[in-house]
C-alpha cells in the first residue's frame, strides 16, 4: 500500500483544547448499550465516545410515498479513528452522515455529538455547531468555484472569527500539510480532482474540529488518487474522529471500524456479500484507545 | 464574468436608450419653445409655405432687404432672438420625374426649412455637412435626398463620400457638400445655397421668399408680432391655432418620450433582475455548502449581496464603456443631439445596483430555506 508522506501534519491536525471535555463520557445518551455499537460493543463503554445515538430514524415524504431513510438507529462512536459507512446506495449511510452533521434533522431520536444535543436546536444553534464542530468533505469536492484554493480554506474561519492574518496563516499550513503549498492561489477549476479534494480535506480541518465527516470522498477520483485521500483521511483520524461514507470495500478496510448499513438500519456484516465471506470488520475490530 | 457582461450590455443599452428618450424630451420642450417664439413674414398676399402669389418681377418686388431692415427697426427689435431671411427660386423640368424643385437661398448657419407638403420639414443631413460659415461666399449645396437620387444619380447618400457632383445653375457651378432628408418626398427635392451666391446666380435683386423671426421669450411675442403687423408689405403668420396643434402634437411627444424612458428604465430593471435570479438560482448548492461550513444566514446574504453589488458596478463600468462611444453613434441614428448625462448614468448606475441586489436576494433566501442537503442537491 502506497503511504503518502504525512511526517510533518501532527501538529495541525490537534483538536481543539477543549475537545476532551467536550466528548466525555457523561455526553452518552441514557439508554444507549452495547448491542447498539456490534460488532466493537465490549469496548464502546470503555473509552470516550464523540457520537451517540439513540433510536434515530429520518423519514422522507415523496408525493404518497414514505421513505424510511434510518429506522431505529443507535451507534456510539469514539472520539478517534476512522469509521467507515458501508452500505448500498440508497442504504442510508448519507442520511445517517447528514443527521451526525447537523445538515439534517432527524424524524425522531436522539443526537449526541462532541457532548452537545442536537435535538430541539434552533437553525442558528446548528449552524454554530457545524462551524465548530464538524467539518465535511463532500464527494464532489463543492468548493466555491470563485474563490481560489487558499481562500477556500480560509472561509469556515472567517465564519468562526478568526482574525484575517491568523485564518492566512493557517490555510497556508493546512494547504502545505496536504501537500498544495505551489496551489494556493489556484481557483478549484485550475486543480485536480486529487487536488480539489485535499483543498476540501484542508478546509474541513480550518477551525480544528472533531470530527470530520467525509461522504463518499473518494467517489469523483481515480483509484490511485482515491487511495492517497484515504490515507491523509486516515493520518487525520489519529488524533480525531472521522467518517467515512463510502461503497469501495478495499477504502472501507483501512477504516479502524466498519459500519454496515442496509434499509436504514446497521447490520452486523456486509449483507449484500456472499454468505462465505467473513464480516471485514469482525476481523478489524479493536478497542478504541 | 458572462453576468458581468450580460449586466453590461443591458444597462449599457439601457442608459444609452434612456439618454435618447431624455434627449428627445429636451429637444421636443426646445422645439416647443421655438415654436411658440418663431414668427414667419411672406410677402403681403402670398400664402403657403412657398410663397405663392407674391413673386413679383425684379424691380416690383416689396418683400425685399429692405422689410429685414424695417424688422430690425422695430420698437420690439430687442426682443427678437435671431432673423433669418430666404429667397426661393423655383427650378422647374418638365424632363425629369420630380419636375418641381425648389432652390433654397441662405445665410450659413440658419435652419434648413424645406417646404414640405403641408408645412415647413426640419431637414436632417445624411451625408456630407451642412452648410458652414466658410461657405457664405463659396459655391456649394446641400441637396434633397430624392434630389440627389434623380438628378444626380446617387440612389444611396453614402456614395456621396467617394464622389464629387456638381450642379449648375444659370451656368454656375455648385458643387454639392450635403445630402438631407426630411423624410417626405417633397421635402426632399430642394437645393439650398448659400444666398451670396444665390443672388450672383439667379440677380433677384432685393427680393426675399421669407423672413424668420425667433423672439427672445413668449412673453415677448405678442409685442413683435404688433410691431412686425405694422410693416405694410408683410404678412405676420403666427396662427394661434397651429401653436396651439403644435403644443399638443409635442406634448403628446414629451409625455410618449417620458413613457419611454420609464418603460426602459422597467424593462432593464426586470432584465437585470432575471440575469441575477438565474445566476444566482445556478449557485443554490453553494449556498448548502456555505450553511455546512458554518456561515450564518447574515452571512450568506451579505456574501450574495457584496457580489452583487461588485458584479452590477463593474457591469455598469463596462456599461459606460459600451454606451459612451455609441452616444454620438444613435443620436446621429436617431437624429437627436445626445450627450452622456452624468446624473442619468448615476440613476442607471444606482437602479442597476439595486436591482442586482433583489434579483440575486430572492434565489437566495429560497436557498437558505433549504436545509444546507436540500441546498447542496439541487445543482450538485
Amino acid at each position: 500500500m502506497n503511504k503518502t508522506d504525512t511526517s510533518d501534519r501532527g501538529t495541525l491536525l490537534t483538536r481543539p483544547r477543549n475537545h476532551a471535555r467536550a466528548v466525555g463520557r457523561e455526553s452518552l445518551p441514557a439508554g444507549v448499550s452495547a448491542k447498539d455499537c456490534r460488532p466493537t460493543t465490549t469496548h464502546y463503554l470503555a473509552v470516550p465516545s464523540v457520537i451517540a445515538l439513540r433510536d434515530v430514524s429520518k423519514i422522507y415524504q415523496r408525493g404518497a410515498q414514505v421513505v424510511k431513510a434510518l429506522d431505529g438507529i443507535n451507534l456510539t462512536v469514539p472520539e478517534r479513528g476512522m469509521v467507515a459507512l458501508v452500505g448500498a446506495s440508497g442504504s442510508g449511510k448519507s442520511s445517517l452522515l447528514h443527521v451526525i452533521g447537523a445538515m439534517d434533522r432527524p424524524t425522531a431520536g436522539e443526537v449526541i455529538v462532541a457532548g452537545q444535543s442536537l435535538s430541539a436546536r434552533s437553525e442558528a444553534s446548528l449552524t454554530s455547531f457545524r462551524r465548530q464542530t464538524v467539518g465535511f468533505v463532500f464527494q464532489s469536492f463543492n468548493l466555491i468555484p470563485n474563490l481560489d484554493a487558499l481562500e477556500n480554506v480560509m472561509l469556515p474561519m472567517e465564519f468562526n472569527g478568526v482574525a484575517r492574518d491568523a485564518r492566512r496563516r493557517r490555510a497556508k499550513e493546512l494547504l502545505s500539510r496536504v501537500g498544495l503549498a505551489q496551489r494556493l492561489n489556484h481557483k478549484p477549476r485550475e486543480l485536480s480532482g486529487g487536488e480539489q479534494q485535499r483543498v476540501a480535506i484542508a478546509r474541513a480541518l480550518a477551525n480544528d474540529p472533531p470530527l470530520i465527516l467525509a461522504d463518499e470522498p473518494t467517489g469523483n477520483l481515480d483509484s490511485k488518487t482515491g487511495q492517497m485521500i484515504y490515507e491523509l483521511l486516515k493520518e487525520i483520524a489519529t488524533e480525531r474522529t472521522v467518517i467515512v461514507v463510502t461503497h469501495a470495500e478495499p477504502l472501507a478496510q483501512l477504516a479502524d471500524r466498519i459500519v454496515y448499513i442496509k434499509d436504514g438500519r446497521l447490520t452486523s456484516h456486509d449483507e449484500s456479500a456472499a454468505p462465505h465471506d467473513p464480516p471485514l470488520n469482525q476481523e478489524r475490530s479493536k478497542p478504541y484507545v | 464574468m458572462v453576468v458581468v457582461v450580460l449586466l453590461s450590455i443591458v444597462t449599457g443599452f439601457l442608459a444609452l436608450m434612456v439618454q435618447a428618450s431624455f434627449a428627445s424630451r429636451a429637444q421636443v420642450s426646445g422645439m416647443e419653445g421655438r415654436i411658440r417664439t418663431l414668427i414667419e413674414l411672406r410677402e403681403a398676399g402670398a400664402f403657403g409655405t412657398g410663397g405663392f402669389g407674391g413673386d413679383k418681377p425684379v424691380g416690383e418686388e416689396h418683400f425685399s432687404v429692405d422689410t429685414l431692415q424695417a424688422v430690425l427697426r422695430t420698437p420690439s427689435a430687442r426682443h427678437l432672438a435671431r432673423v433669418d431671411e430666404y429667397v426661393y427660386k423655383p427650378e422647374v423640368d418638365p424632363s425629369k420625374k420630380n419636375a418641381y424643385a425648389m432652390v433654397i437661398g441662405l445665410h450659413p448657419g440658419a435652419a434648413l426649412r424645406a417646404i414640405g407638403e403641408v408645412d415647413y420639414e426640419n431637414a436632417r443631413i445624411v451625408a456630407g455637412r451642412s452648410l458652414a460659415a466658410e461657405d457664405e461666399n463659396a459655391n456649394v449645396a446641400i441637396v434633397g435626398r430624392l434630389y440627389a437620387e434623380q438628378r444626380l444619380g446617387l440612389a444611396d447618400p453614402s456614395a456621396l463620400e467617394g464622389v464629387e457632383r456638381h450642379i449648375v445653375f444659370n451656368k454656375q457651378s455648385f458643387r454639392v457638400i450635403g445630402i438631407y432628408t426630411t423624410a417626405n418626398d417633397f421635402g426632399d427635392n430642394h437645393v439650398f445655397i448659400p444666398i451670396a451666391a444665390f443672388r450672383e446666380t439667379f440677380n433677384p435683386g432685393k427680393k426675399l421668399s421669407k423672413i424668420f423671426v425667433t423672439v427672445d421669450s413668449v412673453a415677448n411675442v405678442e409685442r413683435v408680432v404688433a410691431d412686425l403687423k405694422s410693416i405694410p408689405e408683410a404678412d405676420v403668420v403666427t396662427a394661434p391655432e397651429s401653436v396651439s396643434t403644435a403644443r399638443v402634437t409635442l406634448g403628446t411627444l414629451a409625455v410618449a418620450s417620458t413613457y419611454a424612458a420609464v418603460l426602459l428604465f422597467a424593462i432593464g430593471a426586470v432584465l437585470t433582475v432575471f440575469v441575477m435570479i438565474l445566476s444566482t438560482r445556478e449557485r443554490i448548492c453553494e449556498i448548502g455548502t456555505l450553511k455546512a461550513l458554518g456561515a450564518s444566514n447574515r452571512e450568506v446574504v451579505l456574501q450574495f449581496l457584496s457580489e452583487a453589488f461588485t458584479m452590477s458596478a463593474l457591469g455598469g463600468a463596462g456599461a459606460l464603456l459600451l454606451a459612451a462611444p455609441l452616444t454620438a453613434v444613435v443620436g446621429r441614428v436617431l437624429g437627436v443631439p445626445m450627450e452622456f448625462d452624468r446624473d442619468v448614468v448615476l440613476l442607471i448606475l444606482v437602479g442597476s445596483m439595486v436591482f442586482a441586489a433583489l434579483g440575486s436576494i430572492y434565489p437566495v433566501i429560497r436557498g437558505l430555506r433549504l436545509s444546507p442537503v436540500e441546498a447542496m442537491r439541487r445543482t450538485a
